[in-house]
Order: C-alpha cells, then sequence, then structure tokens
C-alpha cells in the first residue's frame, strides 16, 4: 500500500501568495499597475512590477527571488531550508493554519508602508520602500519556523516538511487532533505541546487541516507507520522509535528489513537500518540498563561512517535505544544452536516495564522471514496475533514460542534456559562518541552545579571551579604551565565574577570595594571613558538621583541606540529646538538609559557560572570490570587533562608524548592516586557529582560502575557527563573526604538503598538463592544470614543486610560487598539464558476476563490475576518465570502495574474531565485502534504534566536555594533588578560585612566559621 | 482658536507658546501619517521630532501656500523616504561592500560567511548566524578604526544620518567627512583581505 508522504502544501501556499496575495497586497498600500510572476529555475522566480509615477511608470525587477520546489524545499545560499506550518490552536478541525505563503504574507505587510500618493517613484525608491527580495530573504533565513531542512536521512527530511507547529500552549491533545495528526509522534521534550506530524490521510486544503482519508492506520504520521507490531508496543515507546528512526545515519548499501509495514516508499536510501540477529536475554554489566553488547562482526556491519564503538548509540523501530557498552569477539557471545553467532544482546529485564513487545514479535518472525527468504508484510494494527505466528514457526520447524536453547560461544556450554533471539531492524543512530567527547574545551558550570558543591561543604572544589580555574582569570591561559611547574595555590578574592559586577556596577556610577572583610558601596563617577549625557536624567535604579555620565559600554547594542539618542538630544539643543520636541527626546534618553541599565547587570550576571579548566566531557557507559571506586576515562582525556601533572611528575617543562608507553606507566599510578570528579548532566540531586579515581580506557566514552548507576541517574541510552581534575591539593583531600561513593554513603547511609543491585544483577541473586547452596554463597559473601521471606533474597532484604554491615564496618566494607555480589549477581544472569516470551502469559488463564468495558469489574479480574500470577512460584516456567521472579524480587517490575499493561485491564483516564476507562487488551494481545490511541492520551497528558512539574521543580529549587542573608550582596542575589539593590546601597553608603555564606564564595573568601554550613 | 497663519507666524517669532499650539494640533496626525509609511514605531517617534525640528528651523520656508497640515505631511513624507533610503543604504554597507571579499564565492548575490570566519564546531552552519558573525566582526574592525574614522562611521552607520548632517555634528566639513568614510572603507576592507589570507594559510 502506498501512502502520502509528500507535503503539498508548501508549494500551493506559495504559489497562492506570490499569485494572488502578494499582488493584492501590494495594490493596497502602493500604485500598482502592472505585476508579474516568471518562474527562473526551480529555487528562484522573478516578480517584475510598476508603480504609477507623476514621470511615467517606474518598472522593477527583483530577479532573485527564492522559491520552494514541488517538495516544498526552498534553496537559500545553497542550503535547503522548510518553512514549518503553524496551527493557531490545538483544536485541528477548525484551527487556521498557516503555511509558508500566509506566513510570509503577515511579514511583508507589517513592513510595508502606505505610499502617499504623488511619489516620484524610481528604481532606487521602489527598492527602499519595498525589498521584497531582502524581505523574504530575510524570513527564510531568521524567521523562527524557516528552518534548514533536517536532511539525515530520507524519513528526516519527509518528516520536517511534513511537521506542524501549534502556537498554542495549553492542551497536549484535543480529540479533534484523531486522524488529523498522529497521536503517538511528539518532541519528548519542552516542545512535547507543539510539534505534531500530519498524519498521513491529512492535508492542508483553504487553510485547514482536513481528513482525506479516514482509515485507522492513516492517522499515523508517515514514520510511525513504519513501525510493524506496533500494536504491541507502549505508546510513549512508538513516540521514540518514530523519533529515533529520524535520526539514523544511512548505510552505503541499503539492506531492507525482514518485516516491513508495507507502508516503506520505495525510493532509494530509504532503508538506513541492519537486520541483527538479536537476543533478549539476562546478560552482565554490559546490558545494564539500556547498555547494548555487540559482537564484532555486528560492529563491522555497522560502519557507516565510521567504525562502531562504544558509546555510539543504537535504536530500533519499538522505541528501544541504548549505548553500544561493549564489543565482544564473535566467539565470546552466544550461538545458535545452528551455530550462528548473536550479534547483539539486549536485556530481557527493561522489557516488561516498558512494555515493547513488539520487538520480541519481529524477531520471532523473522525467522520465518529469513527461513521463507522473503520479507513479511505486517501493516499497522493487521499484526498477526500469537497463534497464527506460533503455526507458522511450527510449519518451518521452528521451536513453536521462538526461543531456543543457545550456547555461550559457538559450540560451548549450553545456557541453562531458552531464549528468544532473533532479527530485529536496528539503525545506528547519529549520537556518536566521538561527538561528544569534548577535551579541549572548559565544561560550563552553572548555578545549580554551584548549589551542588555548595551543599555538600565542598568549598575547596567550589573556590577551583568559580576562581581558581575559571575561564574568566586573567591567568587562565598560564594554567596548564603553572600546573606542570608546580603546585597550584588556591586563588583568592576577588572571583572574575565578582570583578565583572564590580566593573560594571562602575559604569553605572556605583563603586563596590573590596577592603579584605568587607564590602563598600558609594556613588562615584564612572571610570575610564564616560559618555556625557545631554540631558541629566533619573538614575536607572534610584528615582532621587539623577545621572549625567555613564561609562562606556561598546559591547552592548543597547549603548549603541543610547548613543543615537544622546546625539539626538545634543543636536535639538544645538539647534534651540522648542522645549516640546527636546522633552520628547530627553523622555526617550531616559527610556533608554533604563534599558541600557537593563542589559548591564541582570539577575545572571550574580549567578555562579563559567567555564571550568581542565575538565571534559563524553558520552557514559556501563562497565563491570571497575572498582566501586573507579570511573574511566577515555585515553584521549586522561592525555589532555593530566598532561600537565605527568609534566610535573616527569620533571618541570618535560614534553609529554601521548600514549607514549614509559610515560604510561608514570601516567597510570598517578591517576590511581588522583581523584576526580564525575558530573551526570545536570542532576540537581545531591549525588549529582561524585569523586573516583580515574583509569584509562581506549574507547571515547566515560565508564561507569554498575552500582553509581541509579546515584547518578543514568541509563545509558546516550547521556553524558562531565569529568572534572581538582587541582589545589585541598580539593583533591576534599574530593576523597566529602565527595567519593563512601564518602555520600557515610554523610547519607540511606542512599543504600538504591546502591543495591537490580535488574540482571539482583535477578541472578535471587535465582543464586532459590537453590541452598546458592544462598549459602550469598551468606558467604555478605558474611551473615540474609532473610528469605518468599524462598529467595530480594532487593530489601540485601539492603537490610547491606544496612548492618554499613553499621559494623563502615562504608568501604558495605560497598566491597556489593561490588561482590553485584558480580556473583552478574554471573549467575549471563549463564542462565533468561529471557522473555514474545507471547509471554499464554500459560495464564485469562478466561475471567469480563466481557464488556465495566471499570468495575475490570478491577475485581484484575485483582485476581494479579493475585493467580502472585501466587506462582514456578520461575524455571519459560513463560512467565523469569518476569515473575524479578518483579517480586524487586529487581524489575511491579505486578500490580505492569501485569495489566502486559496483559491486559489497564485502567487509564481518557480525557481531560478524568474520565476511567478501561483497556481490556495488553500489549502482549495487541492493542485495539481505539486502544492504542486511548492510551497515548492518557500517557501523554501524563508526560505533559511531568514537564510541568519539572520546570516547577526547577523553579522551587532556585527559591530553596537561593541566598537566605539581608547583607547587600545576598538581596542582589535573589532580586530581579540588582542594580537597583546595589544603587540603594550605595546612596546610603551601606556596609556589606560579608557574613552570608553565598555572598562570600562569591567573592572568593572561604565560609567563615559561623556561615560554614547553611543547616 | 488660532488660525493657522498666526501660529506660524508666532513660530516665526521664536514663540515656544506658538510652537506647543503646532505640536499639540499636528503631531497625532503626523505620526499616523508616518506609521502608515514607515512600520518602525521607533522610528516614527524620531522621524515625528524630526519634522517638527524642520518646522522650526525652517517656517519661513511655508508661504502660506496651500494648508499647513499638507506642508507638514510633504515634509514628514520625504523624511520618511530619506529615512528608507537610509535603512537601505545602511543595509548594504558596509557588509554588501566587504561581501565579495568575504566569502570564497565572489559570484554569490547573498553571501554566506567564509570557512575561516566561523567555528564550524560552536557555531551550528545557519546562515542567520554566520551572518550574524560577520557583522560582529565587521563592528569589531570598525573599533578597531582610528577615532575620527569611527566617529564619521558610526554616526553614518549607525545613527543613520547622511554626510552633510554629519558633517554638522561634527563641525567638519562634508568633504572631510567623505575623506574619513573612504579611509575607514579602506581598512576594512584590507581587514577582510588579511583575515582570509590568514584562513587559506592555516586551513
Amino acid at each position: 500500500m502506498t501512502i502520502t508522504t509528500t507535503a503539498p502544501w508548501h508549494k500551493a501556499s506559495f504559489t497562492q501568495f506570490v499569485q494572488d496575495r502578494l499582488p493584492q497586497l501590494l495594490a493596497a498600500r502602493l500604485p500598482l499597475v502592472d505585476y508579474q510572476v516568471t518562474v527562473s529555475n526551480p529555487y528562484t522566480c522573478a516578480i517584475r512590477l510598476a508603480l504609477a509615477s507623476p514621470a511615467g511608470d517606474c518598472v522593477v525587477d527583483y530577479t532573485h527571488i527564492p522559491q520552494p520546489d514541488d517538495e516544498g524545499v526552498f534553496m537559500v545560499d545553497g542550503a535547503p531550508r522548510v518553512v514549518v506550518a503553524t496551527a493557531a490552536t490545538a483544536a485541528l478541525d477548525t484551527a487556521e493554519i498557516q503555511c509558508v505563503g500566509e506566513q510570509l504574507y503577515t511579514y511583508i505587510a507589517a513592513r510595508l508602508g502606505e505610499a502617499p500618493e504623488g511619489l516620484p517613484w524610481d528604481d532606487a525608491l521602489a527598492r527602499a520602500w519595498l525589498p521584497l527580495d531582502r524581505w523574504i530573504y530575510t524570513f527564510l533565513t531568521t524567521h523562527r519556523f524557516a528552518q534548514p531542512l533536517d536532511q539525515g536521512n530520507w524519513l528526516a527530511r519527509c518528516e520536517h516538511l511534513r511537521s506542524l507547529y501549534i502556537l498554542e500552549r495549553e492542551k497536549v491533545f484535543t480529540a479533534a487532533q484523531f486522524g488529523r495528526v498522529c497521536p503517538f509522534q511528539k518532541p519528548e521534550g519542552p516542545s512535547l505541546r507543539h510539534v505534531r506530524r500530519p498524519a498521513v490521510g491529512a492535508d492542508i486544503q483553504d487553510g485547514r487541516l482536513v481528513i482525506v482519508d479516514d482509515r485507522p492506520a492513516a492517522g499515523l504520521s508517515v514514520a510511525a507507520s513504519m513501525i510493524p507490531f506496533l500494536e504491541n508496543d507502549m505508546g510513549n515507546r512508538i513516540l521514540m522509535g518514530a523519533n529515533m528512526m529520524r535520526q539514523w545515519l544511512v548505510p552505503p548499501d541499503p539492506e531492507p528489513a525482514l518485516i516491513q509495514t508495507d507502508h516503506e516508499p520505495a525510493v532509494p536510501g530509504f532503508w538506513c537500518g541492519r537486520n541483527l540477529l538479536t537476543a533478549f536475554i539476562a546478560w552482565d554489566a554490559g546490558a545494564l540498563e539500556d547498555g547494548l553488547v555487540l559482537s564484532a562482526s555486528c560492529a563491522q556491519r555497522l560502519s557507516y561512517p565510521t567504525p562502531v564503538e562504544p558509546g555510539d548509540k543504537l535504536s530500533n523501530r519499538h522505541g528501544t535505544k541504548g549505548v553500544v557498552s561493549q564489543i565482544l569477539p564473535d566467539a565470546a557471545m552466544p550461538h545458535l544452536a545452528d551455530g550462528t553467532p548473536v550479534e547483539i544482546i539486549y536485556s530481557c529485564m527493561g522489557i516488561p516495564t516498558r512494555g515493547t513487545i513488539g520487538q520480541l514479535r519481529e524477531a520471532v518472525l523473522s525467522r520465518v522471514a529469513k527461513a521463507e527468504g522473503t520479507p513479511i508484510l505486517v501493516p499497522p494494527f493487521q499484526a498477526p496475533g500469537a497463534q497464527e505466528i506460533r503455526a507458522r514457526l511450527t510449519r518451518l520447524g521452528l521451536p513453536a514460542d521462538g526461543m531456543e536453547y543457545l550456547t555461550l560461544g559457538r559450540d560451548g556450554t549450553p545456557l541453562q534456559r531458552p531464549s528468544t533471539v532473533g532479527w530485529v531492524y536496528w539503525g545506528r543512530t547519529n549520537h556518536l562518541a566521538q561527538d561528544k567527547l569534548e577535551v579541549r574545551r572548559g565544561q560550563r558550570q552553572g548555578l545549580f552545579d554551584y548549589y551542588l558543591l555548595r551543599d555538600l561543604e565542598a568549598y575547596a572544589n567550589l573556590a577551583e571551579h568559580f576562581n581558581t580555574r575559571s575561564d574568566q582569570r586573567a591567568n587562565a591561559a598560564t594554567l596548564a604551565w603553572r600546573v606542570a611547574h608546580g603546585p597550584i595555590v588556591q586563588a583568592g578574592p576577588p572571583t572574575p565574577l565578582f570583578t565583572q559586577v564590580q566593573q560594571r556596577l562602575a559604569r553605572a556610577g556605583i563603586r563596590m570595594e573590596f577592603a579584605g572583610d568587607r564590602l563598600a558601596f558609594r556613588f562615584a563617577p564612572a571610570p575610564g571613558p564616560t559618555l556625557t549625557l545631554a540631558a541629566p536624567v533619573c538614575h536607572p535604579w534610584l528615582r532621587e538621583r539623577m545621572l549625567d555620565a555613564i561609562g562606556t559600554s561598546d559591547e552592548l547594542p543597547e549603548y549603541q541606540a543610547l548613543t543615537a539618542v544622546n546625539a539626538r538630544v545634543e543636536r535639538l539643543r544645538a539647534s534651540n529646538a522648542p522645549a516640546p520636541l527636546v522633552r520628547q527626546a530627553v523622555v526617550q534618553l531616559e527610556a533608554q538609559c533604563r534599558a541600557l541599565f537593563d542589559a548591564l547587570l541582570t539577575p545572571a550576571h550574580l549567578c555562579f557560572r563559567n567555564r571550568v579548566l581542565f575538565s571534559g566531557h563524553g558520552v557514559i557507559i556501563p562497565d563491570g570490570t571497575l572498582r566501586y571506586d573507579q570511573v574511566g576515562i577515555p585515553e584521549e582525556m586522561a592525555w589532555a587533562l593530566f598532561a600537565p601533572l605527568l609534566a610535573r611528575e616527569l620533571g618541570a617543562g618535560a614534553a609529554v608524548s601521548p600514549q607514549d608507553p614509559p610515560e604510561a606507566a608514570v601516567l597510570d599510578p598517578l591517576m590511581a592516586r588522583t581523584w576526580v570528579l564525575l558530573q551526570h548532566m545536570p542532576q540537581p540531586i545531591p549525588t549529582g557529582i561524585a569523586a573516583f579515581h580515574p583509569v584509562r580506557r581506549t574507547d571515547r566514552a566515560i565508564h561507569l560502575h554498575p552500582c553509581v548507576c541509579p546515584l547518578m541517574n543514568a541509563d545509558f541510552d546516550g547521556n553524558q557527563a562531565a569529568i572534572f581534575l581538582p587541582l589545589t591539593p585541598e580539593a583533591q583531600a576534599e574530593a576523597g573526604q566529602r565527595l567519593s561513593v563512601a564518602a555520600h554513603l557515610q554523610r547519607d547511609p540511606g542512599l543504600l538503598a538504591s546502591l543495591i543491585p537490580s535488574h540482571d544483577a539482583m535477578w541472578g541473586l535471587a535465582t543464586l538463592s532459590l537453590t541452598p547452596e546458592g544462598y549459602q554463597e550469598i551468606v558467604q559473601i555478605t558474611g551473615m544470614a540474609v532473610a528469605t521471606p518468599h524462598g529467595f533474597v530480594t532487593r530489601q532484604t540485601l539492603a537490610e543486610a547491606l544496612r548492618t554491615i554499613l553499621q559494623q564496618h563502615g562504608p568501604a566494607q558495605a560497598l566491597t560487598t556489593l561490588d561482590q555480589l553485584l558480580q556473583r549477581g552478574f554471573a549467575v544472569s549471563r549463564a542462565s539464558g533468561a529471557s522473555i516470551s514474545a507471547f509471554l502469559g499464554t500459560r495464564i488463564d485469562r478466561s475471567g476476563a469480563p466481557p464488556g468495558t465495566d471499570v468495575a469489574a475490570w478491577e475485581a479480574y484484575r485483582e485476581e490475576l494479579i493475585e493467580q500470577i502472585g501466587a506462582c512460584t514456578d520461575y524455571a516456567d519459560p513463560d512467565l518465570g523469569v518476569q515473575l521472579l524479578a518483579m517480586k524480587s524487586g529487581a524489575r517490575g511491579n505486578l500490580s502495574y505492569h501485569l495489566p499493561l502486559l496483559l491486559g485491564g489497564r485502567i487509564v483516564v481518557a480525557d481531560a474531565a478524568g474520565t476511567r476507562v478501561v483497556i481490556p487488551h495488553g500489549v502482549v494481545d495487541g492493542l485495539t485502534v481505539q486502544e492504542a490511541y486511548t492510551a497515548i492520551f492518557s500517557a501523554h497528558e501524563g508526560l505533559g504534566r511531568t514537564l510541568d512539574e519539572l520546570q516547577e521543580v526547577g523553579q522551587a529549587l532556585r527559591v530553596a536555594h537561593a541566598p537566605q542573608g539581608f547583607t547587600v550582596l545576598a538581596r542582589a542575589m535573589r532580586a530581579l533588578r540588582p542594580g537597583v539593590v546595589f544603587a540603594r546601597a550605595a546612596a546610603i553608603e551601606e556596609v556589606d560585612p560579608l557574613v552570608d555564606l553565598d555572598s562570600r564564595l562569591f567573592v572568593g573568601l572561604p565560609p567563615s566559621d559561623s556561615t560554614g554550613s547553611r543547616q | 482658536m488660532q488660525s493657522e497663519h498666526s501660529v506660524m507666524a508666532g513660530i516665526l517669532a521664536r514663540d515656544p507658546a506658538a510652537f506647543e499650539t503646532l505640536f499639540s494640533r499636528y503631531s497625532a496626525v503626523v505620526c499616523h501619517h508616518l506609521q502608515r509609511m514607515v512600520r518602525d514605531r521607533a522610528a516614527v517617534e524620531d522621524l515625528v521630532q524630526e519634522v517638527f525640528l524642520r518646522v522650526w528651523q525652517r517656517a519661513e520656508q511655508w508661504q502660506g501656500q496651500g494648508t499647513l497640515h499638507a506642508w507638514l505631511l510633504r515634509i514628514a513624507t520625504n523624511l520618511a523616504l530619506n529615512h528608507l533610503r537610509a535603512v537601505r543604504r545602511r543595509r548594504e554597507q558596509p557588509f554588501d561592500m566587504l561581501s565579495p571579499l568575504l566569502t570564497d564565492d565572489a559570484e554569490h548575490t547573498l553571501p554566506s560567511a567564509p570557512r575561516w570566519m566561523i567555528d564550524h564546531a560552536v557555531i551550528s552552519p545557519d546562515a542567520a548566524v554566520e551572518r550574524a558573525e560577520q557583522r560582529r566582526l565587521v563592528w569589531e574592525w570598525v573599533d578597531a578604526l582610528p577615532v575620527e574614522q569611527r566617529t564619521a562611521f558610526r554616526l553614518v552607520h549607525t545613527a543613520d544620518m547622511d554626510r552633510r548632517t554629519t558633517a554638522e555634528v561634527l563641525g567638519i566639513p562634508e568633504g572631510t567627512v567623505k575623506s574619513r568614510l573612504h579611509y575607514a572603507i579602506r581598512t576594512l576592507i584590507q581587514r577582510g583581505r588579511d583575515m582570509a589570507l590568514d584562513g587559506e594559510e592555516s586551513s
């Protein structure tokens, strides 16, 4: 079936603009007597117009007017651009849609003046009055909705041309959007409420978005309609799947998917993925959260444009995304019975909670496609059911449930359970580790980073970040040289941030003098070059004071505007202009002074923010080979950060040649006794920053110990972290004493709960504890009995044991034990072959499901179902055993929430009025169109609320962390117009005794004894 | 109510009250007229002042032929046209003059920034950003000009003055303004060439 993938509205709208609406507008405002448009080439047209003039008609030619081609693409300065259509409101049945033509009309109408009669038109005047080519060019290059065309791949280009921006912010979704825009495909971030993709069955006609095809599948976007088995995936994952397909890199040799939806276009270069033999199994740290383990030959198949490496991000059509954590030799991968090595391992633990059963169905059906040698078509909402797939597998002599026993290595040890394995279509995204690695430019640190360090009382590191290692210091350029030549001493006050405020205040006539332990404020003429005002005006920050000169501020556009107004006042006065004119100009002068002062000192100037030298960042991946106090950093970063320290170690001024083996022998022990700070960006949680000993890794990713992941909220779907190297001895000591994982644990023993293994490691430990011998192993590691309330250890019982260890033996012992448990848990998982069935829940008796959609009846049934499954203790059952133990042990998932999601009976809120409805089918059965759309409404409203809450949390954090004192600097740091605070202080010659903690840190002083802690 | 003639007689006699009357009677209509022609609120404010300053300075030019209203609107129209022409001139200079030097391909009518100018690692390849960067650089060069050249250049290109007004403001002959502008532009072109060469050598 072919679907509409074009966006004819761009061309249609532009044509109407240039043929009809523009000449109408020109005729209404100018003496237009002739108007002609000729097409020069697909991207340019020429407009000739004639204006009536007393001396005869004036003919003007605009020869280079950009126009869109049939696809809707403009070529401007040699680069393609698109103008995104906008909708006035979210009620898309009635909303006015503005495409490029309507937007251009509005833009030009706002600029084109109305000509009085009888003007002597000539070419120069006409072009001055109507710079048509300039206006259209400026619109296309600077307007918000005129954007460089995303040319990442065929789909990215197609979907950028088929985008719609909703101007209204209130609603995420309205009923009128069904059929008109894709219910699934929306941005994940702040644009959630605004950006939509028109459904393939919708068109923009006469300024309205209309439905021209009302079949269910026509209600999807182009990208969503290319996701097979989408009825078996959770809506939010369809959103991610569709969004990430647009980010897939284009391979030189396209490989069509084994499972297709029949909606794919027959155009070269469309297929960007690879059918990769994927095992959905429990594994070790490499597959933690979203980590992906690749075989060497798989990496080979993905080497476009460069060889794939750890930290690169892959995704599949079902919204599964993750970074490559490890590339193993083929021989180290699990193998099929026929000796074929698995190409990619994705942990089965994440699937029930994410509801991405579609990828399992794709995997097993692709076995059929592979065996039959031809792709299988699975159009949206027409996916074959479990029975049909099982029958097809059986016919070909394949295991009916799509699961088979794998061996570890070719003809190696068989894994203990049958696993779901098959070909899944994965793409390599444009998120590459090499692009995310940054070691040259210092990392930006802002207000939240300041709060983090301040609240952890890490004052030495704070002083380094905002003073000693600030890129704003005059001697910043020599820092590396100084490090190489001797120990670094912490810089004293003032900080560059303070100096900047001081200088800006001076231009406004306010002197802020730093005298050892206090700040004195007074008014004083601006030092250096000044602008004398043509007339004194009220001081913008203090009404009762007059201002007659301002320090020059050439870098501010407001200052340029002020000089222009000032020159006019001067001229008016010089020409003895009458009072009303001078008065009016002085009012303008006063307004321009206010504008300048607003720009001169903003709240941002009183925020802690600068780049910090000796830092870098990169993408994070899990690494089970690290100790809990280690972080793996890329070779390139290690040499860049440590070269000056190494030079000092080797003898001052020694030239360090990167990756020289003898020098590496010095570097490694140096790194082992040095702390670096790791900050997962941006995390306003106390454990968002922690200190580790760095170890070199040969790839370009930052490696995290698995235990640290929950602490830092890391899930390995492409997130990045920054690394900072403290230079002064006191910052180094502080890193170890205050910021190491052990120190965090010492400070807050409650953190232990989040350090306990989850996922594969926890499932492994629970499985281990099912046998007496296994349980004894755990007892041996922990040195005590661990409770097994349901016959196995749980996250909770392990946490209790570790809490005892922490209390009795301290954090180091607790962390070592944790490490050992983790390793053991992973080892069990890795050997288990534990997996997830594509036909999950087949053996569960679901005959009691209510026939209708009565919410109360379904609630009762749901309880029964949960009870029935919860009572099962057959954890070896290949149907549901693994998931049952994972949920019961706390490894992953929750019986009462995730079972209805998978097996049916989920209750969701279906509309803005809060109506609760039941979704009878689970993602295992496949949702009906109606169910999918109902569920997505609820999910996306939830997403919208989360975004709002995040914003509120940010605001609340800002308020909660603001300086609390009432001295001058503290007041200014809280103020929306800090200048007003300083001016008042200067007026009464106030003195700031610098007793407030934030004020002291801003100036560059250590906390005084009385301000040492905010608590 | 005072007649147009008596108001203008008062203005010729330098009577502030007569000007107040004129201003309060006609400023709204002049403003409206200018707004229809020049759709830029800030510019209109300035132009209104300019219209009434002209009236104050050249009141003798109204010789009672035609209505005062029409004469004011004629002044307003002329000033508006000057303004639009100045905007066009400013837009095209100095950037358009420099653009052939700043581009790899001098035939581009709408120039994009050359490779040497932009740190592609940090700035997205967006034409608008590139042009902003180009302008910023040119203004940096302007800042480095000798003070007389810089002042003349700024008055013409920032303060939107024509050469004659610039000469009046600076108290120098118009020819001197022209020569200062000439040297300023020559220096800017040289800077552009130097940097283009630097870029080629380092790439």
